[in-house]
């Protein structure tokens, strides 16, 4: 009997060797495989809407070229030889002679324009740049030509951005130097309606044009940039 | 004495048994989905999800729609288990384009119950290189999960 508990004792012990190998074979590792993904939707989306329209009026062309850097067409209110019509986003029209040059509004208010966004992050703040974006310094704005399909062209520039629709263009633009931003804020739908403004000009910038203008509708485009 | 031993043998070969049929599992309840974004890529930014939903960002990125962590389920595991649970950095990608580094993981727990079940979830960090393009579309990528005991 003796002998026989021994051999069973024994036998235990191998069983419980084999189970320790086996609980240590067995807790080997394990893996998963689990996938990730990610979406980039960074386009927004820019729908013109109301045409930028700054009504009838009469303007005689400057005999003495502007320096570029002086006067009105630089966001500096003070007029040189240049006469302007100003849109402001609101709608009301002004307008202002130059030294040499005349411009008086017939018929208005004028219409702002309007453009919207979609398609942009929610809540977000984006910003709004345009080489024709009024610069606030002394720095020329880009110019973009007004024409009547025939003699000379009117000079579309100082462009100006109402993002809160208050009907002023105060929002965050830069007081110096180039490269003024806009800032606006899309709704919970990622969307976002603005007006627009700006001034057309009797003349090029540091030319000497006496302009002659054809009766008629002038036309032009401007360009802006949205961006995050 | 016999009745003894015949009792440890028997106790042996139920551990035994219950380690052969105890099967460990691990199932996918959700994949690591970091949503959809807007961002300016012009400069570096990042986007985490922590395994508790929560969205943080940096840098110019938007979120459009909300990231989710990872969700893993441990079943059949020894009870009140310490895990070792590490994942390596992949990157999202698409055909011939640049790609999304996925980093800094972040883990609900590293052990299992009572029961020898878990909830694993997942955070992560995703990173966008600064002046790289990114189209818009869909990225994807495999994140491998190594689970282990000792």
């Amino acid at each position: 009997m003796k002998s026989l508990i021994l051999t069973t004792v024994t036998h235990v012990t191998r069983l419980a060797a084999l189970l320790l190998l086996a609980q240590s074979s067995y807790a080997t590792d394990a893996n998963i495989s689990i996938p990730a993904t990610v979406t980039v939707n960074a386009t927004i989306t820019l729908t013109p809407g109301t045409d930028m329209d700054f009504g009838q009026f009469y303007m005689t062309g400057n005999t003495v070229g502007d320096t570029v850097g002086v006067g009105a067409i630089n966001g500096v209110p003070t007029p040189n030889d240049s006469a302007y019509i100003e849109l402001l986003p609101n709608g009301t029209l002004i307008a202002v002679d130059g030294d040499t040059s005349k411009a008086s509004s017939v018929i208005g208010p004028g219409v702002p324009g309007t453009f919207s966004i979609t398609g942009a992050a929610l809540s977000t703040a984006v910003k709004f740049t345009s080489p024709e974006l009024i610069d606030g310094d002394v720095a020329s704005a880009g110019t973009r030509p007004f024409s009547s399909g025939g003699g000379d062209i009117i000079t579309f520039t100082d462009l100006t951005i109402d993002t809160d629709g208050d009907g002023t263009a105060d929002n965050d633009l830069a007081v110096t130097g180039d490269g003024a931003v806009v800032n606006g804020v899309t709704d919970a739908a990622g969307a976002l309606t603005v007006s627009t403004g700006g001034r057309i000009y009797s003349t090029y910038i540091d030319t000497t044009d006496n302009n002659l203008y054809d009766a008629g509708a002038y036309t032009g485009t401007y360009t802006v940039t949205v961006s995050y | 004495m016999l009745r003894r031993t015949a009792l440890v043998i028997s106790m042996l070969t139920l551990t035994l048994s219950s380690r052969i049929f105890s099967a460990e599992l691990i199932n996918e309840e959700q994949h690591l989905d970091f949503g959809e974004f807007a961002a300016n890529f012009s400069v570096s930014s990042n986007l985490q999800i922590s395994p508790n939903g929560t969205v943080m960002t940096s840098g110019p990125l938007y979120v459009l729609n909300v990231p989710q962590a990872a969700r893993i389920r441990l079943s059949g595991y020894p009870a009140n288990q310490a895990l070792t649970i590490s994942i390596d950095d992949f990157f999202l990608v698409r055909s011939g384009g640049d790609k999304f580094l996925v980093s800094d993981f972040i883990l609900s727990t590293q052990a299992t119950d009572a029961n020898g079940d878990a909830l694993l979830l997942i955070g992560a960090t995703l990173n966008i290189d600064g002046g790289k393009t990114y189209i818009d579309t869909n990225y994807s990528g495999n994140m491998i999960v190594n689970i282990s005991y000792p």
